[in-house]
Formats: structure tokens, C-alpha cells, sequence
């Protein structure tokens, strides 16, 4: 630790400055243990050019039911009140709860094999953020955290990743950096906090303020030079610097017009829709906006068209609004839950945990238009065809952003890791 | 508590959480504990063994198999206690005769099936007629089997309500997962074991992998043998971990780097000093007290911190402690202290909202045990049977509430295509059909907590009545005979009705479909000496709050305020003392958002989480944040101080004592007398500026 520290010294002004948008993620001295250099490619048989720059990750907290969503079932037995429809895709069927994207299905391409081994909620939600399995000793980093880690590009002066919502059992950057860390924003109609300053200080008296801290420290400073101190004095220039940055507007929704944020749904998880698309167009690479109470074992079909309403009314109008503005061709937009829910209806009328079968969704990024990957039985009991693991559904979104499955990462204690734990590309979701 | 001692009572650990916080070592680690002894392993032992998990340790010499022979010592600790399962430390006698009582009922249905007797061909008998028997004799069986189906059925129908019933039991009283026991499972080795020494799936031995082995004395279940192994002198890492711990604690750097990783090539330091320190930790008997008072006293320790950074792996010889950022908790209790005039009122309410909140699912928990089998079982079915009536109720209305949501949102639809007053008219509609929809839901909602008071008044009422009868010895008695309310729901018409709705409100809040009908101060409610402290009633708890205000004029008094300012000084102070508790005081982890993790609080996550590095958002809080107005306010502790002195050199005096805890030097004096010449030398001005210095942040 000490002799990274020393090395931070070291680092020119300049690259610092560059590294704003980490700095924001929330770390000091950034070269901790590996980021000073980029890993260097390798060559890596499974990597193939990215078919997307960015990626915006809709995650429905609590276990979506693709029964009732995604992959509708004719069956009464199974499908309970839930109706297909015809979508904008040739036979791409989805249920009645989800109208509005039906009609932006010929954007994407919807998986109906996926599999999980994971049945319980916590374990679940890690598996499917981190592709491996929920233990004690150590945290694995989330996709997002990945990208930051193994890929340069996007705005400099945000951060690479985001998450909006309530986040409780997110595992975040894991044992990277805290420099891999998403931005954590809880309300997206608050950005990002404390960014203006308190009310009634001017900009003037803010400024003679902070010189008189300066001048205050001088003496402290030259008595202590270690890279720790060092690093307080490159926060506060890096903070005011992104205090005046015309960047922080990405996360203003009120740029929006009225009529736009209407159109994504008054709620959080619509406006955190739009949010990740005004952050997307501003350069950050990796958006994930969550949207909870999926767990529907009593009264499924009091709940389900109920948060079907709110994902369908800010889903649509994400598809449009990122087509429209030319940005779905970069813009992997991904659909993903942590299982899916029983085709046996229970005597609550709710449906239980079932990892064994359930669907998520893709949306551009260089993925099939109109496309349906996989299959489960006609009852939904279990996949018929291209089965596909929590690891191969994160191999593939990993494809499209262009990393190199293969490049083995060590952890601070040494242990080794891989992007996606070894799972392999669903390739035939590429266009 | 000493050291040794603490380390013990966690990881022998047994009971009730109520009775013993320390089950929450394991509790932590809920299903997983072959990584609870990695990190046992790691914090009591400074050692890392969390890759022989999964194969033998690549750079150290731990195999596979040793890590699981430490694993098996504490492997058949029960984390997982769930009540009302055979077996389960609550209600296990319960568990069992109700799975007997359902068998029983079973077998009866079975019982009562008797073939009827088949048709004989008597003699004479034409074929026609013998067929017609026969015909008649399928139809009876047909007809007893669909009988017997139908009974079956709905016996498997009162079983999953008595699961459901068992299940909101544990959800709805909050006694799932609150006691740790010891089961009889066994560990064995992984399917793909792949050494020689030992079958793939083999059962595994308890073996310690260094020093003396651990052999359970009588009585003694293996953890607590476990335990006695690991805190104890004798253990060859114990003491030498918990002395890097300290000094590392008093320095900013251990002996031994990093001591939670050691190996047999790890080497201190200085030897000398390693060997006599831990000669004074035995002596001390483990008081860590005693031992820091000891460390805290040394010259070295007193010295100032030392100029430079320390390289890794390199030799330092302690001239001084390192210079160190305060930790979160550190800068938040300096803030507490700046902020909150009275710290330790704060520590006594929350300590003493603390106790009311163990003591609730405690007297949940003991009423419940309180019923016999029968009791229960009697309790259980009539709420089961109040269950499956809501369940009928519920599925008719929800259907309707679909197709109501469907028809506003098409409503919606159309609306949305439409302009000008005809996009008016559409809206009209659309609005009317979404409170229709609304409506509907919020009956779904009702129906699902009358459900709750049925299971509340026929389990947990009559379980504190007897554990309130049981407690005092008299029986419990309605405060007055209650006067029939005849605005009441039905539901909630009985006395039991009521008391259920006051324990739902104690345990969730009150349910927003029965607020019009619950007033905490005329409410039935259950009060047992001993588990409700005086401030579960309104009377009690004004009585508390005047005791409190008492306080707050008495401050108010001293600090010169004028009286027509107390009410308002009185509504900030109590905000503020519920708001600026000392951070042990706190819930750790502090919620995401919270300034103690902005400041770099541990997530706790996993060990040693804490991150001392400068961040922008921890700038950022400092300089635009509510927090250093907070110091800055009329009524803060550091207003008043500076306050009531009026040279401006006396100002900035008691500012920098209360902020850097020493006198401004002649050169920030200057400083500052310039800076208030051009109107920037105001006490908020020098607050604001020296919180956001270095020296304010950092140790010297």
C-alpha cells in the first residue's frame, strides 16, 4: 500500500486531472493496486469488436415473471389472466401488460432460456451482477465495475458507471479500486448531491474561504509531505473543478421538457430512464437503473401489471427516444432479473422463485432485430433450446462491449478472476 | 471485557439473540460457514486460508483438507432456526404435532375408503344383469374415489395454510433466524476432492491446523472447544494478532505487515519489541485498556508523527506514530461533539430505544412458547381457516383489478393520441377508470390485513395474555369493560381484534386501511412489566419527553436564551439529539448516503472495509453539504462559545481550540485580522476554512 502511495507522488498533474471522473467515483489516491497501468490486451480468441459503446442495464429487483411478461403462455393453467400479444417483431409474442414496447420489439431481441442456480434473492441478485457465486471472503465486481477496469473511452470528466435506485445489495466496483465504484444516485431527480454551494454563500466568499485554507495548511504541508495529504489538496481542485464543469448538466433532468420526462413515467424508475439516457449521450459507458418489487408470491396479477405499467410506460419510451437520437446502434440496452417466477400458480395466487427458466431482453447494441434467442416448453417448465447461464448472458454483454473474456485479473489476495467467470458468448444474438 | 474473553463468548456462541449478541458472529455468515472460518481464521489469527477452500493454498502451506478440518469445528452450529420446524429450538413440539396432527388426518381419510364389496354372480344370474352390477359397482367406487380426491383435496388445502400460518409466524413475529443451536450435520469434503489423502465426499474430522489439538471436555459443545483453542496464550498466532492490532491501532502500522496474513517467514519489525509486547498483553490479561493505556504512554507514541511515508516492506523503527487521517467514525463524533451540546443524553435515549427494540421480539417470541401444543395448533387453524376466506375473497377482486388497470391504461392510451378539449374529455375518462383501479387495489389491500389481525388475535393475543399472567402471576383483565364500537370494521370489533392492531402498529406502523380506527391513547393494548418499558404508552412517553425538555430549558437557561425562544430552541435540540449520536451508538453500517460513509465507513461487507483515501464526494460534503452550516447555526454549541466573547482575538482563540484543539500561532492570528479587514474574517468564515484544512482532518 505504502509503496503505491509513493508512487502516486509521481503521477503528473495532468493524468490526476484526467482521472476526474474516477476521482468522482470516489476515491483519493487513485493508483492502488493495478490502475496505474492498462492491462494489456491479450490475444483472446473469445474477444471480438464491440458492437456497443455503452450499455444500459434495466434491472427488475425481486425476480420478474417472464410468464407474465416476455415469454406469455397460451395455457390457462400457467398463464393465469396474462394475455399474449403480437408485437412490432414477426412472431414476437409478449404479454398485454407490456403494449407499449411491444411496439419496439423489432429493436431487440428477447431470451427465453436463461438459467440460474441461484433460487434465493441476495445470491441471486450477485450471480446475476457478478457471475459468480455470493461468498464470504471476498466481493466480485459487478459488469459495470469490469468495463471501467479493463477498457478506457467514455467522458473523462464523469464517471464511467452509474447505478439509480435504491441499492441495497449491489456489490459495486468488488475487490477493485474504489476508483471502479458506480456512482451511486438514489433519486434521480437529485443528481448528484452536494455539487452547489450552501445557500447564501457566494461565489466570491466561497473562494476567500478556501484561499485562506490554503494559506492556513502551508506550513502543514511542507511538514508533511506524504502522498496521502498530497491527495486531499488534488480532491479540492478536482471538486471545484466539477462544481463549474458544464458536464454536471447530464445529470439535470429539469433540461428536460416537460412532455419528455412525462413520457417516461413520473417515477423513479422513468426518470431514471431518462436519466441513463442523458448520461449515456454524455459519455458515461455503463447505466444501471433498478426497478424493485418483483417478488410476487401473493397476488401476482394485483403487482405484476401494476410495475409492468411503470417498466413499459419509461421502456418504450427509452427504445424510442435512444432510436430516434441515433444512439440505440452503440446503446446495448439489457433487461435482466435474478430468476424468473413459477408457471404453478400458488394458492395466494402468486408465483414463486424459479431460476430453472426465465427470459431477459436486449435492445440495440448491435444485437438481432426482432429476434427471439431460445425456448422454454409450452407450460414454460423448462428450456427446450439454447440454454443460456447467468455467466453465458454476461459473456454476452461483455462480448458486445469488446473485453477480453479470457484475461485472467488477480485479486489483492491473489485469487484469479475472468470477466463473466468463463461463461460463453450467446454469439447468435449478434447481428 | 477482556480480549480473550470476547473472542470466546463469540465464537462459542449458543441461544437467543435476546439473551446473547454474540450469536451474530455467526449469524452473520447465515449458510455460509466454511467462509465464517476464513475469517475467523483471518481476524482471531492473522491468517488467510480462504484459498484452500477450494483447492490447496498456492503460496502458503494450508492444504485443502486442513481447511476443512478447521471448518468442521464449527460447521454443525444451526444458524437457521425456524419455528415451528421439527426440531426448531421454537415451538419444536409444536412442529412435530402438527405434522402428527395432519398425518393423523390423512390416514382417517384413508381409512374411511372401503371398497365396497364386488358383485357376485350368484347363480341364475343373466350376463345383463351381472354386467349392470358390475357397472354399478365402478360407479360406487368412481364416486368414493372422487369423494376421498375431494377430501384430500382440501386437507392439502389446510396444509399449506398451516404452512402459510407457520411461515407468518416466523415473517410476521419476527422470531425466524433470532437463536443459534447446534445440529448433528457432519462436513464432508466437496464432490471433486481431488488429492489422495481423502475420498471426495468423505466425512471430515475436526483437526486445528497449528498448535495443540482441540479436544472438547465434557459439557463442552466443539465451538466452545474451539473457542478455548483459539483465545488462549498457548494459541501460537491469538496473541500476536491482537498486538499488531493495537500498536497498529496506536501507530497507523503494525509490527507485523499485514498482520492478518501471516506466515511462518513473517518477521516483526523489531523482534524484541513483538516478544515484550505480547509478554504485556498476557500480563494485562487481555485488557485492552490497560494495554493501550500502556502504548499511549510510551515516548514513541508521544513523539509527533513522523514527516515521511513508510514503503512497503520496508523497516520503520517507530520514532513516532505515522501521520493518519482520522477514521469516519472519528471525523462524524468530532462533528457530534461540535454539534450536539450533550452527547450523552443521545447515548442514553438510543440505548434505551435500543433495549425496547430487543425486548419486543423477545416478548413476542416468549408469549408464543408460552401456548401449549394444543393452544397453538387451535390458534393456527382458525387462522388458517381466516386465510383461505381472505384468499377466496381476494381472487374474485383481483381479477377485477386487473381488468380495471387494463382498461385505465388503454383509457390512457387513447387520451394521449388526442388533442385539445377532446384530449380533455379522454383524460376525464382515463382519471375516473385509474381511481376505479385505485380503489379496487386498496381493497385487495385491506382484505390481505384482516388476514393479519385474524393471525395476530388467535396466536399471538392469547400467548401474551398467558406470558402476561405469567410474568405478574394475575390474570390479564381489559383496562374497562370496552364499550361497543359500533364504527369499528368488523373485524375489528373484539377486544383481542384491537390489541392484534396494536401489536401490528408495534411491529410495522399502522396499517393505512385501519388508521381512521386506532388512537394510541385510548387503544387495548397488552402491557407486561419487564418486556414494555414505561415508554410504550403515550403517558409514559410524554413523561419521558418533559423529562427531556427539562433539560433543554435548563440549557437554554445557561446559555442566557431569552424565554420566548425556548420552544424553538426545544424542537431543534430534540431533532438534533436524535440526529448527532456518537457513531458507536449507530446502526454499523450507517446507511449509503449517510456522512459517516462518506467519510469512508466500512460497508462491512467483508474485513477491514474502511477506506482513509481523500474522495470528491467527501470534499464536496465538506464544503457544500448541511454539515458545516450545522456548526455555524445560531444555537451550536461552537456559536455559543464564540458567541459570548467579543474581541475578535478571543474569537478565533476558542475557535481553533474547539477545531484543531490548540491556539491559533501568531501567524494565523495575522492572518485572520487581515482577512477581517476585507469583511472575510467572520467566525463562520474561520469555521468554514479550517474545517476544510488538512490539519483538521489528519492526526499529527
Amino acid at each position: 500500500m505504502k509503496s503505491q502511495l509513493i508512487q502516486a507522488d509521481e503521477l503528473t498533474r495532468r493524468r490526476f486531472i484526467a482521472r476526474t471522473a474516477s476521482a468522482l467515483l470516489g476515491v483519493g489516491l487513485l493508483p492502488e493496486v493495478w490502475s496505474a497501468e492498462t492491462p494489456a490486451a491479450k490475444t483472446d480468441d473469445l474477444q471480438r469488436p464491440a458492437t456497443a459503446k455503452n450499455v444500459i442495464y434495466l434491472y427488475m429487483a425481486g425476480g420478474q415473471s417472464q410468464l407474465d411478461t416476455w415469454d406469455p403462455k397460451d395455457i390457462t393453467k400457467v398463464a393465469g389472466a396474462t394475455k399474449p400479444i403480437p408485437t412490432s417483431a414477426d412472431g414476437l409474442r409478449v404479454s398485454q401488460y407490456l403494449s407499449r414496447t411491444a411496439k419496439q420489439m423489432h429493436h431487440g431481441t428477447v431470451i427465453r432460456s436463461l438459467t440460474s442456480t441461484q433460487g434465493a434473492h441476495e445470491q441471486g441478485v450477485y450471480y446475476m451482477h457478478t457471475s459468480y457465486k455470493l461468498v464470504g471472503t471476498i466481493r466480485h465486481p459487478s459488469m459495470g465495475a469490469w468495463l471501467s477496469f479493463l477498457q478506457n473511452g467514455g467522458n473523462p470528466t464523469l464517471p464511467k458507471s452509474v447505478f439509480i435506485g435504491e441499492a441495497s445489495q449491489h456489490p459495486g466496483g468488488g475487490f477493485f479500486p474504489s476508483v471502479h465504484t458506480p456512482l451511486f444516485v438514489n433519486n434521480p431527480a437529485n443528481g448528484i448531491k452536494n455539487v452547489r454551494l450552501p445557500a447564501g454563500l457566494s461565489d466570491e466568499r466561497f473562494a476567500a474561504r478556501l484561499s485562506m485554507s490554503a494559506k492556513l495548511d502551508a506550513d502543514f504541508i511542507t511538514a508533511f509531505p506524504q502522498s496521502e495529504v498530497k491527495a486531499y489538496g488534488d480532491m479540492y481542485d478536482q471538486a471545484v473543478t466539477m462544481m463549474k464543469s458544464a458536464d454536471l448538466k447530464a445529470f439535470d433532468l429539469t433540461q428536460e421538457s416537460t412532455v419528455t420526462r412525462k413520457t417516461y413515467g413520473d417515477d423513479a424508475f422513468g426518470q431514471g430512464c431518462l436519466l441513463a439516457r442523458r448520461l449515456v449521450e454524455n459519455g458515461v459507458r455503463f447505466v444501471e437503473v433498478q426497478l424493485g418489487n418483483w417478488d410476487t408470491h401473493a397476488s401476482n396479477w394485483v403487482a405484476t401489471p401494476k410495475l409492468c405499467d411503470i417498466l413499459d410506460q419509461a421502456l418504450a419510451a427509452l427504445l424510442a427516444d435512444l432510436h430516434q437520437r441515433g444512439l440505440l446502434r452503440d446503446t446495448l440496452v439489457v433487461l435482466a432479473t435474478e430468476f424468473g417466477r413459477t408457471p404453478d400458480i400458488n394458492v395466494n395466487e402468486g408465483r414463486d422463485h424459479y431460476p430453472q427458466a426465465f427470459s431477459g431482453a436486449l435492445w440495440g447494441g448491435g444485437v438481432k432485430q426482432g429476434y427471439i434467442y431460445g425456448q422454454t416448453d409450452e407450460e414454460g417448465r423448462a428450456v427446450e433450446e439454447k440454454k443460456i447461464t447467468i455467466p453465458d448472458f454476461n459473456a454476452t454483454i461483455a462480448t458486445a462491449l469488446g473485453l477480453p473474456l479470457k484475461q485472467i485479473i488477480h485479486s489483492p489476495d491473489n485469487r484469479p478472476f475472468t470477466v463473466a467467470d468463463k461463461g460463453k458468448p450467446a454469439l447468435d444474438v449478434f447481428a | 471485557m477482556p480480549y480473550d474473553q470476547m473472542v470466546r463468548a463469540l465464537l462459542g456462541a449458543q441461544g437467543k439473540a435476546w439473551d446473547n449478541g454474540a450469536i451474530g458472529y455467526y449469524m452473520r455468515d447465515i449458510g455460509m460457514p466454511l467462509d465464517n472460518m476464513a475469517i475467523t481464521s483471518r481476524i482471531f489469527l492473522g491468517t488467510r486460508i480462504e484459498c484452500a477452500q477450494c483447492h490447496d493454498h498456492p503460496f502458503d502451506k494450508w492444504s485443502q483438507k486442513q481447511f476443512y478440518e478447521m471448518a468442521a469445528h464449527t460447521f454443525a452450529i444451526k444458524t437457521d432456526d425456524i419455528f415451528g420446524q421439527p426440531g426448531a429450538t421454537f415451538g419444536s413440539e409444536a412442529g412435530e404435532a402438527d405434522r402428527q396432527f395432519m398425518q393423523g388426518r390423512e390416514k382417517a381419510i384413508r381409512d374411511s375408503f372401503r371398497e365396497p364389496a364386488r358383485p357376485i354372480r350368484t347363480e341364475g344370474m343373466s350376463d345383463a344383469k351381472f354386467a349392470e352390477q358390475e357397472r354399478a359397482h365402478a360407479t360406487k367406487v368412481k364416486d368414493l374415489q372422487a369423494q376421498q380426491e375431494q377430501a384430500m383435496a382440501v386437507l392439502r388445502r389446510a396444509k399449506v395454510s398451516h404452512a402459510e400460518v407457520f411461515d407468518a409466524i416466523n415473517i410476521m413475529f419476527g422470531v425466524r433466524t433470532t437463536a443459534l443451536s447446534m445440529s448433528k450435520n457432519q462436513l464432508t469434503l466437496p464432490h471433486d476432492y481431488q488429492y489422495s489423502d481423502a475420498k471426495p465426499l468423505s466425512v471430515v474430522e475436526a483437526a486445528t491446523m497449528m498448535g495443540q489439538p482441540c479436544v472438547a471436555r465434557p459439557g463442552e459443545t466443539m465451538p466452545q472447544a474451539f473457542a478455548r483453542w483459539t483465545a488462549t496464550p498457548e494459541n501460537p498466532r491469538f496473541t500476536t494478532v491482537i498486538v499488531n492490532r493495537m500498536w497498529k491501532k496506536a501507530f497507523g502500522l503494525a509490527l507485523m505487515e499485514p498482520l492478518d496474513n501471516l506466515s511462518d517467514k513473517s518477521v516483526p519489525m523489531v523482534p524484541e519489541l513483538q516478544s515484550h509486547l505480547e509478554k504485556v498483553m498476557v500480563g494485562v490479561g487481555y485488557d485492552l485498556k490497560a494495554f493501550l493505556r500502556i502504548v499511549f504512554n510510551t515516548q514513541a507514541y508521544q513523539r509527533q508523527a513522523t514527516a515521511s511515508a513508510v514503503a512497503s516492506g520496508a523497516e520503520y523503527h517507530f520514532t513516532g506514530p505515522l501521520l493518519r487521517r482520522m477514521s469516519a467514525e472519528q471525523i462524524w463524533d468530532s462533528f457530534v461533539t461540535l454539534i450536539n451540546p450533550n452527547p450523552e443524553l443521545s447515548t442514553s435515549l438510543a440505548r434505551t430505544a435500543h433495549e425496547q427494540g430487543i425486548l419486543q421480539p423477545r416478548r413476542r417470541a416468549e408469549a408464543l412458547e408460552c401456548l401449549t401444543t394444543e393452544e397453538l395448533l387451535r390458534g393456527i387453524q382458525a387462522a388458517a381457516e381466516a386465510q383461505s376466506k381472505a384468499r377466496d375473497a381476494s381472487k374474485e377482486l383481483s381479477d377485477r383489478y386487473t381488468a380495471a388497470l387494463s382498461k385505465a391504461k388503454s383509457a390512457q392510451d387513447k387520451a394521449d393520441l388526442l388533442e385539445g378539449s377532446a384530449h380533455d374529455a379522454a383524460q376525464t375518462v382515463a382519471d375516473e377508470l385509474k381511481s376505479e383501479a385505485a380503489r379496487l387495489g386498496q381493497d385487495l389491500f385491506r382484505i390481505s390485513h384482516e388476514s393479519s389481525i385474524a393471525l395476530y388475535s388467535q396466536i399471538l393475543v392469547p400467548g401474551l395474555k398467558k406470558l402476561y399472567a405469567k410474568t405478574t402471576g394475575t390474570t390479564w383483565q381489559a383496562p374497562a369493560p370496552p364499550a361497543a364500537r359500533t364504527d369499528l370494521p368488523t373485524v375489528l370489533q373484539s377486544t383481542d381484534a384491537q390489541i392484534a392492531l396494536d401489536e401490528i402498529t408495534r411491529r410495522n406502523g399502522t396499517p393505512p386501511c385501519f388508521r381512521p380506527y386506532y388512537d394510541p391513547a385510548t387503544t387495548v393494548r397488552i402491557l407486561i412489566p419487564g418486556f414494555d418499558l414505561e415508554t410504550m404508552t403515550p403517558e409514559g412517553k410524554k413523561a419521558a419527553q418533559d423529562k427531556e425538555d427539562a433539560i433543554y430549558h435548563d440549557e437554554a437557561r445557561a446559555l442566557s436564551i431569552p424565554k420566548d425562544e425556548w420552544t424553538n430552541y426545544t424542537v431543534a435540540r430534540r431533532q438534533n439529539t436524535r440526529e448527532w449520536v456518537r457513531a458507536a451508538e449507530l446502526t454499523s453500517p450507517a446507511p449509503r448516503g449517510h456522512y459517516l460513509r462518506e467519510f469512508g465507513q466500512s460497508d462491512r461487507d467483508f474485513v477491514e472495509n474502511a477506506n482513509l483515501r481523500a474522495s470528491v464526494p467527501q470534499v464536496l460534503v465538506m464544503m457544500n453539504s448541511a454539515l458545516v452550516p450545522k456548526l455555524t447555526e445560531p444555537h451550536s454549541p461552537l456559536m455559543h462559545a464564540v458567541k459570548k466573547l467579543t474581541a475578535a482575538d478571543a474569537q478565533v482563540h476558542a475557535i481553533y481550540l474547539a477545531l484543531l484543539s490548540r491556539p491559533p500561532t501568531e501567524k494565523e492570528r495575522l492572518l485572520w485580522n487581515e482577512a477581517s479587514t476585507t469583511g472575510h474574517g467572520s467566525p463562520e468564515d474561520i469555521i468554514y476554512s479550517l474545517v476544510n484544512t488538512r490539519q483538521f482532518i489528519f492526526i499529527q
